[in-house]
């Protein structure tokens, strides 16, 4: 509010203007805090980011700001702040200021908000950052807690249940022999009482196969994909076609079981929030990046927060350095996205 | 219960899981068949391989269970009796496991679900110098490859 009421006073440039306001913005130390040009260069810089940068103030002027803290990644939002005049929010992996030597990395939460001069113009954008790394810990503790029941649960189930379906079923196999041999009534039912637990283990199977991580089956990525389209469709019955390059990823066993474990999720979403009856699972590289589609043909939902299991999944892909969207609806399929990189980038 | 060849002496079969309930089932199982009979038994593989030493034990039947990453699947699953022939008892019906099995020269694979059903047929098999493998386990696998599989041509394929 203060900067508009500044700007509306003055006749003098615009960005000239917001870096004095800014300069009090500039001194909170818990905050990193950027005036960037239309072309994207830095006009002024706090204390707290030249730090965390390694640099002084006086470097930055002028300088290009995806070549100082951020990615080419960070760019298209950066420049859709410009291009549409509203404010943007990205998330970037950084070395915290407070710790130079040995470098600590923490998680920055970064405001992009646009700035604009007397004729509604974008003049520039006020970049403002805030360590969110407690935060994200903390969520990911708690992703990392469920995945963790998860995979205990899926092992109880595969390593006990299973176990006593299939000595039930020999029991009944026994019974049946006995009861053969001595020409009582009662094979059939025994006879039944084999079937019925073999597709009850069948059924264990598969519904522990949704809850192990990938990294327990051992099958490789593409092959645990196939396996869980496959189990939707037993489960759910549900058509999941899938498709897949026809060499393994080079995953790392983190990436591994969060995009198993997202696809897991939108999957989730698709048959028993969206009611979809048909989804296609997609994996493929593109440059530096691995995609995964998931296009189903349920009831789209325009706002993020309704999709259940969405805010997790997008920490998940967040914590693997990658990103999530859905995009579609009103007459054509609904597609999620996952976006990858080929590998987890932890410096900035 | 099950023929009984004249002549042909009780062979003794090795049993191997942690599970007990299953064991139990497992050596009710074969113990109806009068001519086997379980010989030993095994919660994990170590205990297993002491027993396996036993020279009338003529076939083993192992959980997949008893497979980590401390104790591989790999040949020969008993090198105190490498030719004493391994059934494996699997729960999952993957490709990749069925592979790792006959590369270790496991002479049988039987799915959980069928354990009632098919591990006596597979005892005789194997007993017989053949290969059992379950049914569901061949699903998806070219003709050619499943043929060479059961004829013991192959310990490996490559599609």
């Amino acid at each position: 509010m203060a900067i508009v009421t500044k700007r509306q006073q003055s006749d003098s440039d615009p960005l000239e203007d917001m870096a004095w306001l800014a300069e009090r913005l500039f001194v909170e130390p818990s905050l990193l805090s950027a005036l960037i040009d239309p072309a994207l260069r830095y006009v002024r810089v706090s204390r707290s980011l030249a730090d965390v940068l390694g640099r002084e103030v006086t470097y930055f002027p002028g300088k290009n700001v995806i070549k100082n803290g951020f990615t080419a990644r960070h760019r298209t939002v950066i420049q859709k702040a410009l291009d549409t005049g509203q404010a943007q929010v990205l998330t970037n992996w950084a070395a915290t200021p407070r710790d130079k030597e040995p470098k600590i990395y923490g998680y920055w939460q970064w405001s992009i908000v646009p700035l604009h001069n007397k004729e509604g113009l974008v003049c520039g954008l006020l970049l403002a950052g805030h360590d969110i790394t407690e935060r994200r810990l903390l969520e990911s503790g708690v992703i990392e807690a469920a995945a963790r029941e998860r995979r205990e649960v899926g092992l109880e189930i595969r390593d006990n249940i299973g176990q006593i379906l299939a000595a039930i079923a020999m029991k009944a196999k026994i019974l049946e022999l006995k009861l053969r041999e001595q020409k009582l009534a009662g094979t059939e039912e025994a006879r039944e009482l084999q079937d019925l637990a073999a597709e009850a283990i069948t059924t264990h199977r598969r519904i522990a196969h949704m809850l192990y991580p990938a990294d327990l089956e051992g099958g490789g990525f593409l092959a645990n994909l196939r396996s869980l389209a496959e189990d939707t469709t037993q489960l759910y019955g549900v058509s999941c076609q899938v498709t897949v390059p026809d060499h393994e990823p080079d995953l790392e066993p983190v990436q591994a079981v969060h995009i198993h474990a997202i696809v897991k999720m939108i999957i989730e979403h698709c048959v028993n929030q969206a009611g979809a009856e048909d989804l296609a699972i997609e994996f493929f590289t593109e440059s530096e990046q691995y995609v995964i589609n998931v296009t189903h043909n349920g009831k789209a939902y325009k706002r993020t927060g309704v999709i259940k299991g969405y805010r997790i999944m997008t920490f998940q892909a967040h914590s693997i350095g990658g990103a999530i969207s859905v995009q579609g609806g009103t007459g054509q399929s609904v597609v999620f996205t996952g976006w990858f990189p080929r590998k987890i980038h932890h410096d900035p | 219960m099950g023929g009984t060849s004249q002549g042909d002496p009780t062979r003794r079969v090795l049993i191997v899981t942690g599970h007990h309930t299953l064991r139990v089932s497992l050596k009710d199982l074969i113990n109806l068949e009068s001519d086997l009979t379980v010989g030993g038994e095994a919660e994990n593989l170590t205990e297993a391989r002491r027993l396996s030493g036993d020279d009338h034990m003529v076939l083993a039947i192992v959980d997949h269970l008893a497979f980590t990453d401390r104790e591989p699947l790999r040949k020969p699953v008993f090198p105190e009796n490498p030719h004493m022939p391994v059934i494996l008892m699997t729960l999952d019906n993957e490709l990749d496991q069925l592979k790792r099995a006959l590369a270790a020269g496991v002479r049988g694979c039987v799915t959980k679900q069928d354990l009632a059903e098919e591990l006596i047929p597979a005892v005789r098999n194997v007993l017989n110098g053949q290969r059992y493998i379950s049914r569901e386990l061949l699903v998806g696998i070219p003709a050619r490859v499943r043929a060479a599989i059961l004829d013991g041509e192959t310990t490996e394929w490559n599609e």
